[in-house]
């Protein structure tokens, strides 16, 4: 290799990593930005609501104040809030997953009649945009007299189809059949080979995906505001909580603040301590929760 | 020697026939409980809904009766002919319509998405090269994802709240202090809303985006990235030469769904702008807002606009499929 080539390599190479660190960089401003407005709320969360309007360029409080979290709790119908939002964030994804591994379970494990048709209905609302069904939703919500309970928003939410189901499905063909048929020499039902034998090999994936429901149904917004109007979750209270703390005249923003950190703290607890399967399950998936 | 007889006898008796066929219908009927509740659940909340919306447009509420009348009295394309017309109406003040402004909205999605994918793309494959910090950028980058849409607008609008007599949030100081006329969220000022929508779209739809193309990135063979390097390939020739050519196909899918957002896209303006309404409506934020009002003949009008929509949107979509088929080079690794 001649002198010249190998200057031109190393310049490169020089080039390569220059480019790196310019990214790094910019990666360090992003992640700045993204953070900086949640390190706010939590201190403004923790300072004294006077001290916020008359004092607005401190950034730290003088003092750590939990009153904010207090009058949250007691003044703003937190507590049924959160009942709401822990009843349906535990209820839905377990409904969801439940009926993903059905569906899944009977496509990927026998071979019937309608098996095309399943995978058909399994992924149709994949690809075919319904705008406008809302209304029709709504009428059918009304008609059923499941409009307004939390059954409702089970039942309405409570369908494992789509990515989920081709996910789960592909990872029930990937258990060998060799397990199902040593079970049934064993006398095993075929219920008892699907819920006790094939599905807990599955579990790692089955448990990500409750997570990631978990998380989708605690900060959903739209279906309960629709169809639960008045039994609010947790991210339908922190908006309409906006209206009261803009009317306060800004002393009541921090009990907002308090509110949103009372909202987001379980649902990044859950993040920090799967952190590793949610990740690798959304990048290798591509399943967005 | 007895047993054995019995034994034999014994399996001689079977039927197997029998057996076999008792067996199936044991099959058949455990698979019937297992598509039960998720067939089931499809044919109302899906298959009914659709056809439900798909027969509204052709039909007129009766509020004296209170019933459907199909066909609509006056033209089984009424409601469709009466949208098309009313769509171009302009108002004594020369105003378009709610749906003629909230259309046009609708396509500000298109435009983010178009300026997000490419950033998304080039930040995702310098993540993918194990950029110093690595672990760390993905796990904050993947937070946006995590947290509440909700508090996502609300902590936005906070940085950039300018009304004195509430607060000033530390993003509207930066920019007063860099010497901007900068008055937060005058509703007045649709450029500066729609830029500050478009900046929040960005800043918090990169994360994902990031982070599953950066995954894409990963998957191409080392092999390939290291005869690229022997040959002395720099940073962004190896982006545009090897790695663009090889995601494609995940670029595709991305392409297909940032057009497909079009559809859904209304939250991040309506929180952003805690609900006010004027001009800045979207089709689905119309239909999100007539839906509460639980009138059948506000039903008729969603899923008609709704099939219009769905209309205009579905060619776009096999548009872009087909333009990032086009794009995509016949290659496999």
């Amino acid at each position: 290799m001649s002198a010249k080539v190998k200057r031109t390599r190393e310049k490169i190479q020089k080039e390569y990593k220059a480019t790196l660190i310019v990214f790094c960089i910019i990666f360090s401003i992003y992640a700045f930005s993204l953070l900086y407005p949640i390190i706010w709320i939590f201190v403004k969360s923790i300072q004294n609501p006077v001290e916020f309007v008359f004092d607005a360029e401190r950034f730290f409080p003088s003092s750590i104040y939990f009153g904010n979290y207090t009058r949250m709790v007691k003044e703003f119908d937190f507590l049924p809030m959160i009942t709401n939002t822990i009843i349906l964030s535990l209820v839905t994804p377990t409904v969801q997953v439940a009926a993903c591994c059905c569906i899944s379970y009977a496509y990927a494990k026998f071979k019937f009649k309608l098996r095309g048709l399943v995978y058909f209905v399994a992924i149709a609302s994949m690809f075919i945009p319904s705008v406008g069904t809302l209304a029709a939703t709504y009428e059918l919500m009304m008609g059923l007299k499941l409009m307004d309970t939390l059954i409702g928003y089970v039942i309405l939410c409570g369908t494992g189809m789509g990515f989920s189901f081709l996910l789960v499905s592909a990872q029930y063909m990937n258990v060998s059949h060799e397990y199902t048929e040593s079970a049934e020499m064993d006398g095993a039902s075929r219920f008892r080979i699907f819920t006790q034998i094939v599905t807990p090999m599955i579990l790692p994936t089955l448990t990500t995906l409750w997570l990631l429901s978990f998380i989708g149904v605690w900060n959903d917004y739209q279906m309960p505001y629709l169809f639960l109007p008045s039994h609010h979750t947790l991210s339908v209270g922190i908006k309409e909580l906006q209206y009261i703390a803009t009317q306060s005249g800004g002393t009541d923003y921090p009990i907002l603040f308090a509110g949103i950190i009372m909202v987001e703290v379980p649902v990044l607890i859950l993040f920090f301590i799967f952190q590793k399967k949610i990740l690798s399950f959304s990048a290798g998936g591509g399943l967005k929760g | 020697m007895s047993n054995e007889k019995e034994a034999s006898n014994l399996l001689k008796k079977v039927d197997y026939k029998k057996l076999k066929k008792k067996r199936k219908i044991a099959e058949k009927v455990f698979i019937i409980l297992l598509l039960l509740y998720p067939i089931g659940h499809w044919i109302v909340f899906w298959l009914y809904t659709n056809l439900r919306t798909f027969a509204f447009p052709f039909m007129e509420w009766d509020y004296w009766e209170a019933r459907y009348l199909f066909p609509h009295p006056e033209g089984l394309f009424y409601n469709f002919k009466q949208q098309i017309e009313q769509f171009f109406l302009k108002d004594t003040t020369g105003a378009h319509t709610t749906v003629y402004i909230a259309f046009f909205n609708t396509f500000h999605s298109l435009a983010i998405n178009f300026i997000l994918l490419p950033l998304a793309t080039i930040i995702g494959f310098a993540l993918a090269k194990h950029v110093p910090g690595e672990k760390f950028f993905r796990v904050v980058f993947f937070l946006p994802n995590i947290l509440s849409t909700v508090v996502l607008c609300l902590a936005f609008r906070f940085m950039f709240e300018s009304n004195t007599a509430l607060f000033v949030g530390p993003g509207a100081k930066l920019l007063q202090f860099l010497g901007f006329n900068f008055d937060g969220w005058n509703i007045l000022n649709k450029p500066r809303i729609w830029t500050l929508v478009y900046i929040f779209c960005i800043w918090a739809g990169l994360s994902i985006n990031v982070v599953l193309i950066s995954s894409a990135f990963q998957r191409i063979p080392k092999e390939i990235i290291e005869a690229a390097r022997m040959d002395g390939i720099g940073f962004f020739q190896e982006f545009f030469k090897i790695g663009l050519p090889l995601i494609m196909p995940t670029i595709t899918t991305f392409l297909v769904n940032a057009v497909t957002a079009v559809t859904v896209f209304y939250l991040q303006p309506y929180l952003l702008l805690g609900g006010y309404e004027g001009g800045y409506q979207t089709i689905p934020w119309l239909i999100f807002n007539w839906a509460q009002e639980a009138d059948q003949s506000r039903y008729i009008l969603i899923a008609t606009i709704g099939i219009m929509f769905s209309a205009i949107m579905f060619p776009i979509i096999l548009l872009a499929r087909y333009i990032g088929r086009k794009l995509t080079p016949d290659v496999e690794f």
